[in-house]
């Protein structure tokens, strides 16, 4: 009797040495594929940068789950500036993170941005953290467009309101199209002016314009234009205005002359230099990390706890 | 027969003190603002009016909070560009000419949404976050030291035609032990006319345009 009773006991335990060990593997295996999934997916991303000729100095996972990511630029700007290459790589390389998730297994949950000079010094440095309902992490896989660059830029020749610009060039650059065709169009616009002769509300109501005249456009002919990078020169070539737009994602980035165009996108009020100086002690804060919600609030009518305004005349 | 002067001498006084009500200009950015210095951050809700506001089609308003310009800056607030129907969620970066601009959700119309600039002091340097709801959306490295002027702001540029009011609540600003407190706004708003503002409470105050307007004048 004592014997079956320790022979019972060495079965069992061999059993669950048993299931240990295939709990292990299946663990190990199923951590394995996805890190060197992961590992091609961060070489893909960076080979697509490369492509699209960003300088890219590195790519890397600095925290596998939530995922975030680290993207270093070689900047091309001297006196530790910005230089008029870094608003083109800064943008598209936004936007092939921003957008990996359709190509990608894996969310990117956060990311970094940096841009180095020659020197090596840091002149951008930016975190980005990407939420489900934010208008880029909520794109769906379009359908390939049928329409091949060449007709594109004849029905962009064709059909865009230069609103009293001169077209010098109009491009779709085969070298960025991706794999459902989705495009970029470079155009390079004149005023037919001296800069000094600028005309702001002209330059400002293109720009405003441009989003829901290219939305039309690709509606009515399946161009799929995504992404339009507009240079404004003035009668001698002076570049006034650098200006880049993602239909896509709703983002817009600019370099503009200020000695001779007047924004037209938001920034903060002239300081008033009579403020009061209080003297305080920079301290140390708390680090604020991103909460764990993964979803932005959606916008509040007359919250609990927040009181609503006064409601009156709203011209005094 | 001898007319009195004294009606038109007094009819252009009159529309003399009148006039700046009814100033229309183009070619500036026109302002209506709270703003305060020695602060690491800067909240506030700010409301959508009920119905869209009147933006011509060379303009665009957007109500925000902000560190300063002069350097780089970050804000956050809502944007109307005059095609759309709805307003929509923002958030901007700039440093020597080149901005940064990202749309993002809409913001109904009579909607308020809580918009913050605040000074990261734990990593990096002079680190200054954008956040929404209570959602960091994201942050820049050298932005500006802290504290810092911070202001909450109503903007048009191309004309002053644009209408706006804009009511802003809740406002509060971080003090240097961390803790959020009450604004001061009296002795820190300024407007540009025809913009103005009024003060509500010690904790809101609302932004405005007179609704009407007589003819052009270059500011």
């Amino acid at each position: 009797m004592k014997k079956n009773i320790v022979q019972l006991f060495r079965w069992s335990l061999s059993l669950i040495g048993l299931i240990v060990l295939v709990v292990v593997m299946i663990f190990a295996l199923s951590l394995r594929p996805q890190g060197s999934s992961l590992g091609n997916d961060i070489q893909t991303l960076e080979e697509r940068l490369v492509q699209l000729g960003i300088p890219v100095k590195s790519v890397t996972v600095t925290k596998q789950s939530p995922l975030e990511i680290e993207v270093i630029l070689q900047s091309s700007g001297i006196d530790e500036k910005l230089g008029q290459d870094d608003l083109r790589y800064k943008f598209l390389t936004e936007r092939e993170v921003e957008l990996a998730y359709l190509n990608f297994a894996t969310h990117i949950e956060s990311y970094r941005l940096i841009l180095v000079t020659a020197k090596g010094n840091t002149i951008y440095d930016s975190t980005v953290f990407l939420y489900p309902d934010l208008p880029s992490q909520k794109l769906t896989q379009a359908p390939p467009s049928s329409i091949e660059n060449s007709k594109a830029k004849d029905i962009l020749e064709r059909n865009l309101n230069l609103q009293g610009f001169r077209l010098l060039t109009l491009d779709v650059p085969s070298s960025y199209t991706a794999s459902d065709n989705s495009k970029l169009v470079t155009l390079d616009l004149s005023t037919g002016t001296s800069a000094d002769k600028t005309n702001n509300a002209q330059i400002g109501e293109f720009f405003m314009n441009l989003s829901s005249q290219m939305e039309d456009i690709n509606n009515r002919y399946g161009t799929r234009v995504v992404l339009i990078h507009v240079r404004i020169k003035d009668l001698d070539d002076k570049l006034l205005v650098d200006y880049l737009e993602d239909f896509e994602t709703g983002k817009q980035s600019s370099w503009v002359d200020e000695n001779f165009v007047a924004s037209w996108y938001p920034q903060p009020a002239p300081a008033i230099s009579s403020e009061p100086q209080e003297t305080t002690v920079p301290v140390v804060l708390p680090t604020a990390t991103p909460p764990k919600s993964t979803t932005l609030p959606t916008p509040i009518t007359l919250p609990v706890a927040y009181p609503p305004p006064p409601t009156s005349n709203p011209y005094p | 027969m001898q007319h009195s002067k004294a009606p038109l001498v007094f009819l252009a006084v009159l529309l003399l003190f009148l006039s700046p009500l009814f100033i229309r200009t183009v070619s500036a950015n026109w302002y209506s603002y709270y703003s305060q210095s020695g602060y690491y951050g800067l909240w506030s809700i700010i409301y959508t009016p009920s119905s869209k506001p009147y933006t011509p089609s060379n303009d665009n308003q957007s109500h925000s909070v902000t560190t300063p310009g002069g350097g780089p800056w970050v804000q956050t607030g809502w944007l109307l560009y005059p095609t759309w129907s709805q307003a929509k969620q923002y958030y901007e970066y700039g440093v020597g000419g080149v901005h940064e601009v990202v749309q993002l959700n809409n913001q109904a119309w009579g909607t308020g949404i809580k918009y913050e600039v605040s000074y990261d002091g734990s990593t990096g340097s002079n680190k200054w976050c954008v956040w929404i709801n209570g959602v960091q959306i994201r942050c820049w490295n050298d932005v500006h030291t802290a504290p810092s002027l911070l202001i909450a702001q109503s903007e048009t540029h191309t004309t002053s035609d644009t209408v706006f009011w804009t009511d802003f609540t809740y406002v509060r600003v971080r003090n240097a032990a961390g803790t959020w407190v009450y604004p001061t706004l009296v002795n820190h708003v300024h407007a540009d006319p025809p913009y103005g503002n009024t003060i509500l409470t010690s904790e809101s105050f609302r932004t405005w345009r007179h609704g009407i307007f007589l003819p052009l004048v270059v500011k």
